[in-house]
């Protein structure tokens, strides 16, 4: 197993984190060390991108280059060093809130761009961070400290909105399914363009204690049950549908890549002008 | 650090990151694991691990793992 690799990756010397006890922020955190390891990353040629939230904090668990942006804003500073260090692999750990909440319109965009990132989104459908507020993926009728009597909005589905806006890799899959998650997180960093690994997580203290599910192991649990594979799903009649989400690897698409179009246009232009010179 | 030797693998448990969430002592199929007194998880029956490793990949604070031996 890779585990014994994960000290190349991750700062041990700052655990225990500061999630609370049995939060699936952590599950996911080792899913995407333990896909670093066997993909053998070089740590001094990666760098981890988190917003604000507990899920942000991810970033700074990896021994490489990471940054703690500002909440939403991740991408942008992804894009900016992915930009001039094309080199790097860029990822970026984003809380649902962070990705599809304040940081929505940076999202579609980073998806319709194409650029070679890949994202990880820790969707436990709730703000963690700021004490268990509705987010724009709180399933309707859940509890949160701002929807006491349930949600009345029907919540994004993130990785349907990311296909839409043209991201040309999406998966989706569970903290519960950690083999998924090693194998989605690989290939999205394989992938080149923009990448998007939604895992459905989740938050025993906020979104599990409003919403009768304390424990996490039950949460867990409950996650496997309300979710199909992409297989089974296509069997499945609309009601069957109802009440589950679909997961596996829902898309994956060849599509000019942003930063070697940037780089390309550069070096046409460059050529151009030299000949331009010579006249 | 603590570490169960056993058939050629082991069971290594970090008491210090252990949080006590007990979602591996209930994820174990072998029921192997406790809580102990003071709320760290403990191979309490090691001789029924199978070293599955469903534990490990449960845990959310890297407490627990399990290795081959060399
Ligand atoms: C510009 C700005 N607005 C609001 C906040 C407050 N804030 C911090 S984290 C957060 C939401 C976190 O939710 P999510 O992104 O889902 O991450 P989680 O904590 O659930 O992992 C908010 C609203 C902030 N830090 N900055
Ligand atoms: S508040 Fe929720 S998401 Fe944040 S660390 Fe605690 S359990 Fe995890
Ligand atoms: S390796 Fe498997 S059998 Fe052994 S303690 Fe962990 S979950 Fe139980
Ligand atoms: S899952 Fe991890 S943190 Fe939770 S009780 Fe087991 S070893 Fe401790
Ligand atoms: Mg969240």
């Amino acid at each position: 197993m890779a585990y014994d690799l994960l000290e190349e990756y991750l700062r041990v010397e700052r655990l225990p984190h500061v999630w609370c006890p049995g939060c699936g922020h952590g599950v996911i955190t080792h899913a995407l060390a333990c896909a670093m390891a066997e993909l053998r990353l070089d740590p001094d040629r990666t760098a981890v991108i988190g917003g604000i939230g507990c899920s942000g904090r991810a970033a700074f668990l990896f021994d490489m280059d990471a940054m703690h942006t500002t909440h939403g804003r991740a991408i942008v500073f992804a894009t900016g060093l992915k930009l001039v260090r094309p080199q790097l692999t860029v990822i970026l750990t984003l809380g649902d809130g962070d990705a599809v909440g304040i940081g929505g319109n940076h999202f579609i965009h980073a998806c319709r761009r194409n650029l070679d990132l890949t994202a990880i989104i820790y969707n436990n459908s709730i703000y963690g961070q700021t004490g268990g507020q509705v987010a724009p993926t709180t399933p309707p009728h859940k509890k949160s400290t701002t929807s006491p009597y349930g949600n009345l909005e029907y919540p994004f589905d993130i990785a349907q909105l990311a296909i839409a806006a043209g991201a040309t890799y999406v998966a989706r899959t569970t903290s519960f399914d950690f083999r998924d998650m090693v194998k989605f997180i690989k290939r999205g960093i394989l992938h080149k363009g923009f990448a998007v690994i939604e895992v459905l997580t989740h938050c025993p203290t906020y979104y599990g204690r409003l919403n009768e599910m304390r424990d996490p192991y039950e949460m867990l649990h409950r996650l496997k049950e309300h979710t199909v594979p992409l297989e089974e799903w296509e069997q499945l009649s609309a009601e069957e549908r109802a009440d589950k989400i679909v997961v596996g690897e829902l898309h994956c698409q060849e599509r000019p890549e942003f930063v070697e179009s940037y780089y390309a246009l550069i070096t046409r232009m460059q050529s151009q002008q030299v000949k331009g010179d010579g006249n | 650090m603590k570490r169960y030797e056993q058939n050629g693998f082991f069971l290594e448990i970090e008491p210090r990151r252990c949080k006590g969430c007990g979602v591996c002592v209930q994820s174990c199929p072998m029921n192997v694991l406790i809580l102990n007194d003071a709320g760290k998880v403990e191979a309490k029956e090691i001789m029924r691990c199978v070293f599955c490793g469903i534990c490990e990949q449960r845990c959310p604070d890297f407490a627990i793992s399990v290795h081959k031996s060399v």
